[in-house]
């Protein structure tokens, strides 16, 4: 009995390679959950697949958001940005919080008075134009789909990690899984599941850092304010083990060997680190201003009864997913300490949340959780992109352009053709590996934020701006970004072009809106100005009267 | 023209058509100043104020590295040139290219401190160590455990020969970063040319030169007060603003009789 209890253990708290049993079981029972979970909630008309039918209350819709939200760029990515690059890593914290206070006081009431399904049916009757709502579906669709590959890179991670099978196979089986349940739910099973995953996240990414700070004799009341002495500890360095009797005592990480100083882990823009302080302002501002932007979270407040409930959702959900934000920081800096041992060495960036609670001791099962965790927080956001996905697809491109006459059920199979489709298509992209998860999500905030939000600023915030205007920041927004992605891409396949070290730094795809979004602003303001044709008095009196009111 | 303000329904954020328009729009601004201000101001301070600041190690490297070019050093330099450069090489930051010209320089350093034969032992152990640690990551079940015994004794024998050399405590710090960064394939070069000091000598400021102020080395709640501001205290912030702005919101509406 021993010996079997042994071997189960053992293949519990290898780092890389085998069957995982505990987790196993978790991972399985919870994706089960969810399942169920969809199938009895699931959509019953186009209403509820893409909007919930409206039935979520404030805190309902807080928990939905964060949980929509907190993908695997938040539970693991996050992590490992700090992990690799320090004080940097802190840029995508600031930033994917800081844009939510953007998004309440410029957009959540007014979307949500504007009283449309999708951000491309506001675009398109907005600036009363169908290309525009073409023009944004598509780019709805791209945003969704960038977004969904670092997610789907993340879920491939952890079942690779429980499930010991290669990335490509858990890739495989991790979107397929995702992609059922979406199909079977839509909005409304995905709410109430976003619910459940919430507090699966939250619960799962806490305990063990409660655990930690515990184990190594930090303030573990509080881990979000214990782990400080943590990063103190790594900028001036452990000293060596005690000598006793000329054996050396084992330091209070359980190494034979202590950290050396590493102030690089939490002085700003630090030369070791590769990064700059335009680096940092970049990837805040870019971050920010593309939380603003993304169709999925502006999407959620169409879910909401009501106007206020659209302002207090945002509230609550910040909150939430501040209660997650403040904690990764402790496992990038618990890992840092932990994997400080030459042995070890560097680790997967990525999965460093899963690696420091194994390298911590925590118990196996325990570990299992936080990595159904992060599944969870990769499905419950893939699940809100790829409805976001499919409405673009279904709602703005297929009844509004293609086939107006068409029926519900007609439109919800176009839904679910949509989103197969897209799921498909990340799948392929994901299997690809082309950067780290949160960098790859900073694409789709940059690609928001250069298209989506200044449509969306302008369009609430000044009656002047016009279709003219509107197209022509658009088509600003999408030369910066397709300059981007292309010397992302040509950089990718080791080839040249002009000036690419330059664009590589100044346009990085990581965080290229710092100029895409001020610049479709400005040339959607100057070509609005210079138009002679201003935004009909009907769109106007509207904004005036029931979105302003 | 149409002027904003008449019933032409022109408006935009900076000119509202009313009263309530106007508080809207103050409170708008006063949120965004502070948000702006909280972020992006504090960042910019926080350039404003730092200078680099060289670690410890870096000024060991460079009056050892000062003595060494001089032909006055001594056993001392040598081990303080040997011991500034394991405090890089236990980084875990170090550039993979950076890292193969430190563990020669580690190797050089070494070597000048022991005797051919002693460092070619020395490296004969490396070379075996690194084949058991590449055998154990393949064995199975049965192998793995004799394997792991293998290498902590073989481990602990050579962390007592270089610690004998280098004084180090042996399982220090120093004495495990040292192991690991020995290069087994090392060849003593012929002459060190000036061009290869430089290349080192610009590792060493890369990693070992941090920026730092009075907000990075002033400890708040055990942390610097930086890092926490940025990585606790901003986020605090930003729902308070949320939460402060929902209030405001909904005082006005009640002020102003709105139902939605």
């Amino acid at each position: 009995m021993n010996t079997v209890l042994f071997i189960v253990l053992s293949s519990l708290t290898q780092l890389e390679g085998s069957f995982k049993v505990g987790p196993a079981i978790i991972l399985i029972g919870t994706l089960v959950t969810f399942v169920l979970v969809g199938i009895f909630f699931r959509a019953k008309d186009p209403s509820d697949y893409y909007a919930a039918g409206r039935k979520i209350s404030r805190v309902g819709s807080g928990m939905a958001i964060a949980s929509n939200w907190m993908s695997a760029a938040s539970v693991l990515g996050m992590a490992g940005m700090m992990y690799g690059f320090g004080y940097n890593g802190l840029a995508y914290v600031v930033g994917w919080t800081g844009g939510y206070v953007l998004l309440l006081i410029l957009m959540a009431s007014q979307i949500r008075k504007y009283g449309k399904y999708t951000a491309p049916d506001f675009i398109g009757d907005r600036f009363y134009s169908q290309n525009l709502r073409i023009a944004s579906a598509v780019f709805t669709i791209l945003i969704s789909f960038a977004y969904c590959v670092g997610q789907f890179g993340g879920i491939g991670l952890m079942f690779k990690w429980v499930l010991g099978l290669d990335y490509t196979w858990s890739v495989i089986i991790g979107s397929s899984v995702v992609l059922i349940y979406t199909l079977i739910s839509g909005m409304i099973g995905a709410t109430k599941n976003m619910q459940i995953q919430y507090v699966i996240i939250v619960v799962s990414f806490m305990i063990p850092t409660f655990m930690l700070t515990f184990k190594y004799d930090y303030f573990w009341l509080l881990p979000q304010i214990g782990y400080g002495q943590v990063v103190t500890d790594i900028v001036q360095g452990i000293p060596a083990p005690n000598i006793s009797d000329g054996v050396a005592l084992l330091n209070g990480y359980g190494h034979d060997v202590a950290i050396v100083p590493s102030p690089e882990f939490a002085m700003p823009w630090d030369p070791g680190s590769g990064t700059t302080f335009f680096q940092w302002m970049a990837i805040c501002f870019s971050l920010m201003v593309g939380t603003a932007g993304l169709p999925h979270v502006i999407q959620r407040f169409y879910v909401v009864p009501k106007v206020s409930d659209a302002r207090w959702s945002v509230v609550w959900g910040l909150f939430f997913i501040c209660l997650v934000y403040w904690t990764a920081p402790v496992y990038s800096a618990f890992g840092k300490i932990l994997s400080s041992h030459p042995d070890v060495g560097n680790l997967a960036k990525d999965a460093i949340v899963v690696y420091t609670a194994q390298l911590g001791n925590i118990h196996p099962l325990i570990v299992g959780l936080l990595a159904a965790g992060a599944v969870a927080a990769a499905f419950s956001t893939v699940s809100g992109l790829l409805v976001a996905g499919a409405s673009a697809f279904s709602h703005d491109l297929y009844v509004k352009v293609i086939n107006p006459a068409s029926t519900p059920k007609r439109q919800l199979q176009v839904a679910r053709i949509g989103t197969i489709l897209m799921a498909l298509m990340v799948t392929i992209v994901a299997l690809m590996e082309l950067g780290l998860i949160a960098q790859l999500v900073s694409v789709a905030f940059s690609m928001a934020a250069c298209t989506i939000f200044p449509l969306f600023l302008l369009g609430i915030w000044w009656s002047g701006s016009n279709r003219a205007g509107a197209k022509a920041g658009l088509i600003t927004g999408i030369v910066i970004t397709a300059i981007s992605l292309t010397y992302f891409i040509v950089g990718l396949s080791g080839k040249q072009l002009p000036a690419q070290e330059f664009v590589s730094y100044w346009l990085n795809v990581w965080y290229f809106a710092w100029l895409g979004a001020p610049l479709s602003i400005l040339v959607n303001i100057v070509v609005s100005k210079m138009s002679k044709n201003p935004t009909p008095v009907e769109i106007r009196k509207f904004l005036a009267e029931q979105v302003h009111t | 023209m149409d002027k904003p303000g008449q019933n032409d329904y022109h408006f935009n954020l900076f000119q509202p058509l009313t009263d309530y328009g106007r508080r809207i729009r103050n409170l708008i601004l006063i949120m965004l100043l502070i948000w702006a201000g909280g972020v992006f101001g504090f960042q910019i301070l926080l350039r404003v104020l730092e200078k680099p600041v060289p670690e410890q190690a870096l000024l060991d490297f460079n009056t050892a590295i000062s003595n060494i070019n001089q032909g006055s050093e001594e056993t001392d330099d040598k081990l303080l040139f040997l011991k500034s450069l394991l405090m890089v090489a236990g980084k875990n930051v170090v550039k993979p290219s950076d890292r193969v010209i430190l563990n020669s320089w580690i190797t050089l350093s070494y070597s000048s401190l022991v005797s051919d034969s002693l460092l070619q032992q020395t490296l004969v152990r490396k070379s075996q160590l690194k084949m058991l640690k590449s055998g154990l990551v393949k064995s199975g079940n049965e192998d793995y455990n004799r394997l792991k015994e293998e290498i902590i004794q073989l481990e602990n024998q050579f962390l007592e020969e270089t610690s004998i050399v280098t004084g180090f405590t042996p399982k220090s710090l120093e004495s495990v970063i040292l192991v690991q960064s020995l290069d087994e394939n090392f060849t003593p070069p012929m002459l060190i040319e000036d061009e290869a000091i430089q290349e080192l000598s610009a590792i060493m400021n890369l990693y070992l030169t941090h920026n730092r102020s009075v907000l990075t080395d002033t400890p708040f709640l055990g942390f610097p007060f930086h890092y926490f501001y940025t990585a606790v205290f901003l986020l605090i912030l930003f729902v308070g603003l949320c939460l402060v702005y929902n209030l405001r919101i909904d005082r006005r509406m009640k002020i102003e009789h709105i139902n939605e």
